[in-house]
């Protein structure tokens, strides 16, 4: 007996620790722990995230249910930071946490809890500028997380956003996931209009197989397993919707009438028309009579640019895709890119000219042609002006439901006729009250960038420049007119000292600005300079440091992981640059003249040595080039290379020789 | 959802019924011209605040002349707010009045299940290139309460009356219903006060926008202010009978307790004190420096551990409460805290027959000691001072880890502190000088060894602290493990440089000596008609340069601190490359010395590079900017040279 208790015991004793590493967490937790327990976190990672579930389901009436569950181990001190529940809602009235639990299952067995009445509400906007809105951000943080925690949260939360019950989820993050799953389903409670039968459910992916090892899916499930964690450090990484991994859900419910018809994008496009149109109101806030209808849409244009500011101000959920109405941006002075477009858009009604608003995707990457109907696709809208004949400005677009002409308002230094270079390569949906109409952006019809540095002065025999330096820039290609008009003459001093070689110059002054007086003219600032250093002996030869020159690009880090993303490098600025400069002693340049050639720039040099006179100009142009993920070694050499290459085109052409001598040109 | 209309209809009525309220505008607002706005676009016109016991008003008038003025119109999001109203009127006379419903938003700031604070935005409308913008508000305050009977934790708060955009005229009202003690800093312009009946009025003319400058600091600028400080109950008498009988009332009944009363010696106390106190050398300061030495040897201030220290520790032993007052159990368990060893060292210097005297120090870079001013919460960090006949006072920080406790940190130094002076029947105080330390246990040595190679460097790097040095690298990396350290300096000095791979990152050890850190990296060379080789790679410069500095400058110059960096690079230089040398730079002026000198090594490839930069003022005048600044560019002229190989003719 005493045998049969001390085996007992043995058992109990040892079999104590295995059941005490995960006691104190959920059963969903522990199943997700002991999953894992076999594989080795990823290396060099801080935390790993062992689950991530979300189950969504549709309440009727337009409300959305979320029930999101989610495991994590910390590895390091950085990942500390999974000890915070975190989430980002519009305010109360659209989204709300009813429940919230949280586990910190310690190395030492003990395990610290929270619940719901933790949750701390903040005002987003406290991070974000000059935005307004009424987003919240919702934290509670377990206490005494530390390396070798097992964090554990589960919520719930109910939403009910203005577009109705739709979603788009992107499932990397900033640490690897071991199993992410993501379940919709319908859960009509007893009493509601919706009807379950009517209702039409559907789910959408994108891009999965490029980075999930196991993928599941049914029409109502997707299960991915090993995500990466998102990349970081990728230089020129096309990260955009034709690459990362999406999941896009939508609840389709005959008896929502109010929300967006999302079956089709003809569909989702009349509902935009339908609600811009009545806040389309006629306005005319300068004389428009008297003068042909371009150059009144020009004047419009014009007085727009300069008196309305391009602000985020929602008071309400909905503000985020309703516009206000024309008359009362007019009254507020400013407004977001929806009033901005609205208020464009009534000034041609009052020259009898129709128009629609337009659905862009800003900065992060386009739209793919086989997109699914998502209205979260989209972060900006601009202006299409219908006309019947051609105004003759590049950015008028054909297509099958019209001409028009497609204005971006938002853009404070863009004349009319043209989109700033943010669209570039970009697919736009013009919402019109028949139904959608996709355009592609043609790079004509983009404004271009265009910067011109011409430097005058003299070089004294200690190396110190004094002189001007005149900057002539189209597009706000720098950034400089855009400073100016916002930080006058201070924010643009500061903002040009990035020109000069060197911190603390001497002398750095801004002496004139000159605003574009027509559209197609440069912004000009002249700069009164003085600094040390502009003449650098380096063994036999002089290089000169001079200012706003081309700079080479940065090093590339040398990585053992490969790449996720494609290299993408977009077309540059025109750059052309020229000095002219007395030394004040014969010297010869080391090349009179040079090319430069390389997958990524086109660069032309020429340098010329007369009585004490340097006359040197350099024309530059990054030329746009892509390496898809399979082809990622040969653009990274390719990449290198440039840099290499573009190094030694600079050192050679600032390389002068003391005295006069014969220079050679160089490819 | 009932509750939020009700509020939304009283907001809108007290807008409403206040709308008509606004004074009325003068036409000379729009004779000013753009030149008195100062380069910003914008000028307050008229400012005005009241302070009153439950609330404080706000008004501006502001006028707009370009558009850089009217980007800088933003109002605070205001906390707990009865009414706002406004209005802005453009040239000509359209008027623009705000609306509740479209320009304001009244949101949760915070939301606990407990409770909520909220905050209201107005963004004005109708803003143009050449307009008025005119604006009242009331916020809730609590300043009709002083302080409890017995509280440690006074609170003041300080309105700085500068603004973004340059005041043409601002009233401030200070009415008799505050409970709160205040302070009007005029700064040197000065201000008209007037006394009205049951207020006070103070009114500036001119005052600048508030800009940054670098090395600058809030106290030394001047700009005027407005304390309002809570005073604890029992003290209030005593303040309006002035400073003299405020201070000390508060060395006697404020932080006398502290040091008199209510310590539990224990059993063994007396044979510690003697032991411990054994040997000491004769002179004072030297007795003190070694007292403290031995305690800190002995005690352990659990405030103070390092991570590793608290994880070998147990989770009992790390949460046990200690009173610092019960000297018994202290000597029992070897544990105090911060107040703990300040007090042994205070009793034990005591039982020495060493008197020390306790100092309350204010950080210079936020304000200065100002006695007339009756406020507890103006002082900060406390230190022991020792004086010695034929030498400067000692202050020390018994708390302090890693560091001579006799450090003044710079943000101290030459300040003015409060001292309590220890006396029978009645402590007294006085107000002593924290000297400007003389920075020479202050030093930073680098030593960077880089073997050039065509394509690639070799670089060993270690670099050692001392004094504040030393102490403000520590405390960079304290709340880490030490695997976490290294992980951390790696990723530092690979963000320095994007070129570079660190194969090793090692800092400390962490709890002796002077402070270590020390680095392998490899570095890739790009292929060039010269070799270009940074001497000092990975590190920072010995100042923080910045991009320009102002022109002008009316505040005064405040260095972080005094010391010495020192820079020591071994070029390894590869075959069939030259170095044809470069002048040396000595330069030295009132701020400090900058030297930078190269030649050639132990042997025929090396070449050694030395640059030294040694500050040696720590506050200057604006009279000296113009030494200043070339000082700052001799650093940044030695700092930035490089040592150019060429190809051998040969």
């Amino acid at each position: 007996m005493s045998r049969t208790i001390a085996l007992l015991f043995l058992l109990l004793a040892g079999a104590w620790p295995v059941r005490a590493q995960f006691w104190g967490l959920p059963n969903w937790a522990d199943r997700a722990v002991r999953d894992s327990a076999t594989r080795m976190p990823p290396e060099g990672e801080d935390a790993w995230i062992l689950l991530d579930q979300t189950l969504v389901s549709y309440r009727g009436a337009g409300e959305l249910r979320k029930i999101h569950t989610r495991v994590v181990r910390v590895l390091t001190k950085q990942g500390r930071d999974e000890g915070t529940f975190l989430s980002r809602g519009f305010g109360k009235t659209v989204s709300k946490i009813q429940k919230l639990k949280g586990w910190n299952l310690r190395p030492d067995g003990s395990t610290r809890k929270i619940d719901r009445d933790d949750l701390v509400s903040i005002d987003a906007d406290a991070f974000a500028g000059r935005t307004v809105s009424t987003e919240v951000l919702s934290a509670a943080t377990l206490p005494d997380v530390e390396v070798g925690c097992i964090i554990a949260f589960e919520s719930q939360e109910t939403l009910k956003l203005p577009l109705g019950p739709v979603d788009l989820v992107f499932p990397l993050e900033s640490h690897p996931i071991r199993r992410y799953i993501l379940a919709v389903g319908v859960d009509l409670p007893f009493r509601t209009t919706s009807r379950e039968e009517l209702l039409s459910v559907r789910v959408d992916s994108r891009n999965l197989n490029a980075w999930a090892s196991v993928i599941r899916q049914s029409d109502r499930l997707v299960e991915l397993e090993d995500l990466p964690a998102l990349p970081k450090d990728e230089p020129w990484a096309a990260a955009g919707l034709e690459q990362v991994p999406f999941v896009s859900l939508r609840f389709q419910d005959p008896a929502l009438t109010v929300c967006p018809d999302l079956s089709n994008w003809d569909g989702y496009a009349k509902w935009i028309h339908q609600r811009y149109a009545p806040m389309i109101e006629k306005v005319q806030p300068v004389p428009m009579e008297g003068v042909s209808v371009r150059d009144a849409l020009v004047r419009l244009s014009q007085w727009m640019r300069t008196s309305l500011v391009y602000r985020m101000v929602y008071l309400s959920p909905e503000r985020g895709w309703i516009p206000e109405r024309s008359t009362e941006t007019l009254r507020r002075r400013y407004g977001d890119c929806k009033d901005l477009a609205t208020c464009l858009l009534g000034g041609a009604s009052a020259l009898r000219l129709d128009g629609s608003p337009v659905l862009a995707r800003l900065g992060q990457g386009r739209i793919p042609g086989d997109a699914p109907v998502n209205p979260f696709l989209f972060n900006h809208v601009i202006a299409a002006i219908r006309l019947d004949q051609s105004l003759e400005f590049p950015a008028e677009v054909q297509t099958p439901r019209g001409r028009f002409l497609l204005v971006d308002p938002t853009s404070r230094t863009t004349p009319l006729g043209w989109l700033p270079v943010g669209h570039r390569g970009a697919r736009l949906m013009i919402c019109t009250a028949e139904g959608a109409a996709w355009v592609e952006v043609p790079d004509s019809a983009l404004d271009r960038e265009r910067v011109e540095y011409h430097l005058e002065g003299q070089i004294s025999s200690e190396g110190v420049l004094t002189g001007t330096l005149r900057i002539l820039e189209s597009a706000d290609a720098l950034g400089l007119q855009s400073i100016a008009q916002t930080e006058g003459a201070k924010g643009l001093k500061q903002h040009s000292l990035r020109f000069a070689p060197q911190a603390l110059p001497a002398h750095w002054e801004v002496s004139s600005i000159r605003p574009p007086m027509r559209p197609e003219d440069p912004f000009e600032t002249i700069l009164k300079i003085e600094y040390s250093g502009a003449r650098i002996q380096k063994g036999g030869e002089w290089e000169l440091n001079l200012p706003a020159l081309v700079r080479p690009p940065a090093p590339l880090k040398r990585t053992k992981a490969k790449r996720r993303f494609p290299i993408e490098v977009p077309p540059g600025v025109d750059y052309h640059w020229t000095a002219s400069l007395k030394v004040g002693t014969e010297a010869s340049p080391v090349c009179a003249s040079g090319r430069l050639a390389t997958p990524l720039r086109e660069a032309t040099w020429k340098a010329s040595s007369q009585g004490g006179m340097l006359d040197l100009a350099l024309d530059h142009r990054q030329k746009p080039v892509r390496w898809e993920i399979k082809d990622q070694d040969a653009g990274l050499q390719a990449l290198r290379k440039d840099r290499s290459d573009c190094l030694r085109f600079l050192e050679e052409a600032l390389a002068f020789q003391p005295g006069q001598g014969p220079a050679t040109g160089h490819k | 959802m009932r509750i939020h209309l009700m509020a939304s209809a009283l907001m809108i009525l007290c807008l409403r019924g206040l709308m008509a309220e606004l004074p009325q505008i003068k036409p000379d607002v729009w004779e000013v011209k753009e030149a008195e706005t100062k380069g910003f676009g914008a000028i307050i016109l008229e400012r005005t605040i009241r302070f009153h016991a439950t609330s404080v008003e706000h008004a501006y008038l502001i006028r707009v002349l370009n558009e850089q003025g009217r980007n800088a119109v933003e109002f605070p999001k205001f906390l707990p707010t009865s009414t706002i109203e406004g209005r802005t009127i453009a040239r000509g006379g359209v008027e623009t009045p705000f609306k509740a419903s479209s320009d304001f938003q009244t949101k949760a700031l915070v939301e606990t299940g407990k409770g909520s604070l909220n905050r209201t935005s107005v963004i004005p409308p109708g803003l143009t290139l050449d307009c008025v913008v005119q604006i009242q508000w009331t916020e809730q305050a609590f300043f009709g309460v002083a302080g409890p009977f017995w509280d440690y934790q006074v609170q003041d708060r300080v309105f700085s009356l500068g603004a973004r955009l340059p005041t043409r005229r601002l009233e401030l009202e200070v009415y008799d219903d505050l409970a709160w003690g205040y302070d009007l800093q005029t700064g040197p312009r000065g201000a008209q006060i007037v006394n009205g009946k049951g207020f006070r009025k103070a009114i500036f003319k001119e005052i600048p926008a508030y800009e940054w400058v670098p090395y600058s600091e809030e106290s030394a600028k001047d700009n005027p202010r407005f304390v309002l400080y809570q005073q604890p109950r029992y003290l209030v008498e005593a303040s309006q009978k002035g400073e003299k009988v405020f201070w000390e009332e508060v060395a006697n009944h404020w932080y006398r307790p502290f040091y008199d009363q209510k310590i539990q010696y224990g059993k063994v106390w007396g044979a510690f004190s003697d032991e411990i106190r054994q040997g000491l050398p004769p002179s004072r300061q030297a007795a003190a420096l070694e007292l403290h030495r031995r305690l800190v040897a002995r005690f352990l201030d659990v405030t103070a551990l390092t991570p590793e220290e608290l994880a070998a520790r147990s989770e009992k032993q790390n949460k046990r409460k200690i009173d610092p007052r019960d000297f018994g159990e202290v000597l029992k368990t070897g544990e105090t805290t911060g107040a703990g060893l300040h007090l042994l060292l205070w009793s034990l210097l005591g039982s020495a027959g060493i008197p020390a005297k306790p100092v309350f120090i204010v950080d210079r870079r936020e304000r200065k000691l100002r006695p007339k001013e009756c406020n507890i919460a103006q002082l900060g960090d406390w230190v022991l001072m020792i004086e010695q006949e034929g030498a400067p006072p000692i202050f020390i920080e018994p708390a302090r880890r890693f560091a001579p406790p006799d450090l003044i940190l710079p943000k101290f130094q030459g300040t003015e502190a409060l001292a309590l002076t220890p006396a029978d029947p009645k402590w007294g105080y006085q107000v002593v000088k924290v000297p400007i330390q003389d920075g020479s246990r202050n030093t930073q040595v680098v030593k960077v060894t880089t073997i050039v190679g065509e394509d690639r460097d070799q670089i060993h790097l270690t670099s050692h602290s001392t004094g504040i040095k030393d102490w403000e690298e520590r405390a960079q990396w304290w709340s880490m493990l030490p695997a976490e350290r290294n992980k951390n300096l790696k990723e530092i000095l690979e963000k320095r440089d994007a070129a570079v791979q660190i194969e090793t990152a090692t800092v400390g050890p962490y709890k002796r000596g002077p402070f270590e850190w020390k680095c392998d990296a490899v570095r890739e060379r790009d292929a060039a008609r010269h070799i270009e080789v940074n001497p000092f790679p990975l590190v920072d410069p010995p100042m923080d340069l910045p991009r320009d500095l102002p022109a002008q400058r009316q505040e005064r110059i405040a260095l972080p601190l005094l010391g010495l960096q020192e820079y020591q690079a071994t070029i390894v230089c590869p075959q069939g490359f030259v170095w044809s040398g470069a002048p040396p730079i000595q330069r030295s002026n009132t701020f400090g010395e900058v030297s930078w000198t190269a030649g050639p090594g132990d042997s025929p490839s090396e070449i050694h590079v030395l640059l030294k930069v040694r500050t040696r003022t720590l506050l200057a005048e604006p009279s000296s900017y113009p030494e200043f600044k070339t000082f700052l560019a001799w650093v940044r002229e030695s700092f930035s040279r490089t040592i150019t190989l060429s190809r051998s003719s040969s």
